[in-house]
């Protein structure tokens, strides 16, 4: 097992630049995701670690090993690509037995090795099916087994779920997970599915236009936004460009990083008065942006503390089952809400949230 | 980064570029001795008189009216257009006549309205009907891709003879005999032997590829049906036609072996005088009447490329229904009926006479022309052309073909087929073999290779046999190419990457995945290879001059011109059995991996 290193890599082709510069740090046994909308740059990077590319500069490391010039037969990785990419003119087991031809199995064994594998994907017996006349799921199970065949110290997969329907998609998932942990194998997985993503992974990168917007676990990527586009693109999000408009004298709150308490402002966001959670060195006059979850929104009992309450007309009622999506109209501003499924307000409506629901980014 | 690991593993990592640049290097100095200096040297003929560079040939061709006709004086004196114009309106708009080059032109454009005419009412046929049969009609309209040139004349003189089927049929009745040879009608009607299935080919794609979405919308729109069907359906049929119609006029216009059979020094076109002129060893002029030839054939050929690569890609969608032949109106049924007989006299009948001939002496069924094939003929004199001789050679040259074309056309297919600029430049020279026509191939084959070029110092010389080898090689790579490169443009990148991410180097991998993928369009392009190079004619009738390597086309042609039928159609039925079966294998496994 490995770690893999990511230092200032830069992939341009001719003047226009693909990725970076991007600084990564997988750690051994991790599972890490690469998230973002298409083009940002997610798979460019998994195919620099793959070695199916060259990065432009910086350097790839895998175990320590500095990657310039290994070629992809050299680097003792497993790949799923997007469409498995499974040899159509060879049976499964034949897939699964392909890498075996290079590498010497764990135990030594080629075909006990895939039968272990078979077995471990739930493909037990199919080993003399051809390709085609697999599902969709199945063929993804191939692809997986012949990626750990030879037992790489790193796992990549591409968007393996893309070409599946949610359902199957949401168990594959958990599969992918379990299969993951049970072999603790390095693995870094690319998806454009941010829910995907909180749900498999340890860590989470997110990707935006060729750069890392932020690192974390997936909770501090939804809870902590550091970016507008992080907060844009990670869950649903109200967005709110403000400007600190008074400080709240006497109240403050232990800062998440132990420094100096931060303390409670009023700040006008977009056209909204509200009390939230500043800086402590947030000067009156100075501009900030800040994003609250639709789900940090409460129907206001009245009279909240802080008077972050807001009412507006409903526009849009979306039932979604477990909640109910509110679209509400104030003034000029439109808060999404998220209520309890058994809320279904209509007409005129009084929302509120605690100051510190609202995330400065 | 490690120091030590320097620029050795730099290439490491480069590797693959460094196979493609010499796989580049290699595919180019094969296709630069066999094709580019070949031709080049013609060309440069016409543009040089002991070395210094002249216009004078080329101007000697240009103002000749023997070549130019009413645009010689043109030519030679510009000012003098006005003056013709007025003359020529004065003469009530005569047929003025433009010489050999016009005459070529006005042959190619007659074939090219046969062809439109005989191939349209197919192509409506095809799109419109569902009948049993339908497909392999439709796999039939590429035979003419493999037929080779000089087969097909033997079929029409076995035809439109003096001793043909249609005149034995009028002898029979009581009519008197006649004979359509050297005539211009039977030179456009087996032009449009060869051409109408293209235009049957490209048209009904088009029209199955058409979105009904597009006619329901018109109708929608208040269109009644036949306003739907020129507005919106005919539109979209026009490029295709268009691209039918300027492949037609192209490949007409470098017709060679039919008008040299069926037409003879009479009807001669360019093509055909070119060839004379070799024949007669006047190698400036030749070379300077195919340069003018070549500027013509480029630029339409280049007309072409630009004009395809207008065209709209495929639309998905709904496409238009077949309705079942039986369930169609009963005038229908009898025009498709009447077409159908017309296209059996025109593309079954020469090859059923030819066959018929082969098979029937003055007393009735022999095999006497096939055994007169294999007879050693111990007793012929060197000068004639003896049959076994010309089956051995065209089996030799068949497998030289191959063994060059494949991995030539293998080659640039990997090195073209994921796009990118070198797939580009790659993709037009790929096209100088079509523009380019045989006879000119083999006059510089014959010129730079046979002659002898000089090169570092040392003088250059091949056979006639391995020139003739290089001719079938540059004629029939681009067939390996496109039997190739669609199965590997469509071939999932990711394939080749899971394969080095598993331990496979580049060529393993190529060995491993990318060949066994394509196997099926490999084995087609050498079924087409070995079929170009068993009927090639054009450029093999001039390197096989006085010399043994004559092949069956060319032993097809001197026997033709002895007047009798008998041994040409026999070896002509050997040719249509060989590139018959060679077509079979294209289309079983042309296909393989199209679903």
């Amino acid at each position: 097992m490995a770690d893999v290193r990511l230092s200032g890599v830069e992939k341009r082709y001719g003047d226009t630049r693909a990725l970076g510069p991007v600084d990564l740090h997988v750690d051994d046994g991790e599972f890490f995701t690469l998230v973002g909308p298409s083009g940002c740059g997610k798979t460019t990077t998994l195919r620099l670690v793959a070695g199916f590319e060259a990065p432009t500069a910086g350097e790839v490391t895998i175990g320590e090993r500095s990657m310039a010039s290994v070629p992809p037969e050299k680097r003792d990785v497993g790949v799923v690509p997007q469409q498995y990419a499974l040899f159509p003119h060879m049976s499964v087991r034949e897939n699964v037995r392909y890498p075996l031809k290079f590498r010497d199995p764990p135990g030594g064994d080629a075909d006990a090795r895939v039968d272990d594998l078979l077995d471990l994907v739930g493909l037990t017996g199919l080993g003399d099916r051809d390709p085609e006349d697999l599902s969709g799921g199945q063929r993804q199970r191939v692809a997986l087994a012949r990626a750990l065949a030879p037992s790489p110290e790193l796992l990549l997969l591409d968007e393996p779920m893309s070409a599946l329907d949610a359902r199957l998609r949401e168990r594959l998932r958990r599969e992918v997970r379990r299969i993951q942990r049970e072999l603790g194998v390095t693995t870094v997985y690319v998806t454009h599915d941010q829910e995907e993503a909180l749900a498999v992974s340890d860590r989470v990168a997110v990707m935006n236009d060729g750069r890392v917007e932020q690192v974390g676990t997936p909770r501090e990527v939804y809870d902590a936004p550091a970016t507008r586009f992080t907060a844009a693109f990670v869950g649903e999000n109200n967005l709110f460009d403000g400007e600190v408009v008074e400080r709240v004298a006497g109240e403050s709150v232990p800062a998440a990083d132990g420094g100096q308490p931060d303390s409670l402002a009023r700040v006008r966001l977009d056209r909204l008065d509200a009390t939230v959670t500043v800086t402590h060195d947030a000067a009156v006059g100075a501009q900030a942006a800040f994003s609250v979850r639709p789900e940090a929104f409460t129907l206001a009992a009245g009279g909240g503390e802080h008077g972050n309450t807001f009412t507006g007309q409903v526009r849009e009622t979306e039932f979604l089952g477990t909640a109910t999506r509110l679209t509400v109209d104030c003034g000029d501003v439109s808060l999404v809400v998220r209520l309890a499924a058994d809320a279904i307000p209509s007409g005129t409506v009084t929302v509120e949230f605690e100051p510190d629901a609202a995330r400065p980014l | 980064m490690n120091p030590a690991d320097g620029p050795f593993d730099r290439l490491n990592l480069d590797r693959e570029r460094v196979g493609r640049l010499l796989a580049t290097l290699v595919v180019g100095a094969f296709l630069t001795a066999m094709l580019y200096y070949p031709v080049a040297s013609v060309l440069v003929e016409a543009v040089t008189d002991d070395g210094r560079p002249t216009l004078t040939p080329v101007l000697t061709v240009l103002t000749d009216p023997f070549y130019t006709g009413a645009l010689a004086s043109v030519l030679a004196a510009p000012g003098t257009l006005l003056a013709g114009l007025v003359a020529w309106a004065a003469s009530g708009f005569a047929w003025p006549g433009f010489g050999l080059v016009g005459f070529t032109a006005w042959q190619a454009l007659l074939s090219t309205v046969a062809s439109v005419a005989l191939g349209l009412p197919g192509a409506y046929v095809l799109a419109r009907f569902e009948f049993r049969g339908r497909e392999t009609v439709r796999s039939l309209t590429a035979v003419p891709f493999v037929l080779p040139s000089i087969m097909v004349a033997v079929g029409f003189v076995a035809t439109f003879g003096i001793q043909g089927t249609v005149s034995d049929a009028f002898a029979a009745v009581g009519l008197s005999r006649f004979s359509l040879v050297f005539t211009l009608e039977l030179v456009v009607l087996a032009h449009a032997f060869y051409n109408a299935p293209l235009v049957v080919r490209i048209v009904s794609a088009a029209a199955e590829r058409l979105d009904t979405r597009t006619l329901e919308v018109a109708r929608a729109s208040g269109a009644s049906r036949w306003r739907a069907t020129w507005d919106v359906l005919v539109p979209q049929l026009v490029p295709a036609l268009g691209t039918a119609a300027l492949l037609t006029f192209v490949f007409t216009f470098q017709s060679f072996a039919i008008v040299l059979a069926l037409g003879g020094l009479e009807l001669a076109t360019v093509e055909v005088w070119v060839f004379s002129l070799v024949r007669s060893f006047d190698l400036q002029e030749a070379a300077a009447l195919a340069a003018v030839e070549a500027a013509i054939s480029l630029a339409l050929t280049y007309a072409y490329l630009r004009y395809e690569a207008q065209q709209a890609r495929s639309t998905s969608g709904p496409t238009l229904d077949r309705i079942r032949f039986g369930e169609a109106s009963p005038l229908a049924r009898r025009a498709v009926g009447a077409y159908g007989l017309l296209a059996f006299v025109v593309f079954g009948l020469p090859l059923v006479s030819m066959v018929a001939e082969s098979l029937f002496g003055p007393n009735g069924l022999t095999l006497r022309y096939y055994r007169f094939l294999v007879e050693q003929q111990a007793t012929a004199a060197s000068f004639q052309t003896r049959p076994l001789t010309a089956v051995r050679n065209s089996l030799v040259f068949g497998a030289g073909t191959l063994v060059v074309a494949v991995p030539l056309g293998v080659t640039v297919s990997l090195l073209t087929a994921r796009g990118g600029r070198l797939a580009q430049v790659g993709g037009t020279l790929a096209f100088v073999p079509f523009a380019v026509s045989g006879v000119v191939v083999g006059l510089g084959l014959l010129q730079s290779l046979v002659f002898g070029t000089v090169v570092f110092g040392h003088r250059i010389v091949v056979t006639g046999a391995v020139a003739i080898v290089a001719a079938h090689a540059v004629g029939a790579y681009p067939f390996v190419t496109r039997s190739v490169s669609p199965l590997l443009a469509r071939l999932d990148p990711s394939l080749p990457e899971v394969a080095r991410a598993s331990g496979a180097s580049r060529l393993r991998a190529l060995w491993d995945v990318e060949l066994p993928l394509v196997a099926g369009g490999v084995l087609a392009g050498a079924a087409f290879a070995f079929a170009i190079s068993v009927g090639e004619f054009d450029a093999t009738v001039i390197l096989a001059e006085n010399s043994g390597s004559y092949t069956m086309p060319v032993a097809v042609e001197r026997y033709l011109s002895e007047r009798s039928l008998g041994p040409p159609s026999a070896m002509g039925t050997v040719l249509l059995v060989v590139t018959a079966a060679s077509f079979v294998v294209i289309d079983r496994l042309g296909g393989a991996f199209d679903g």
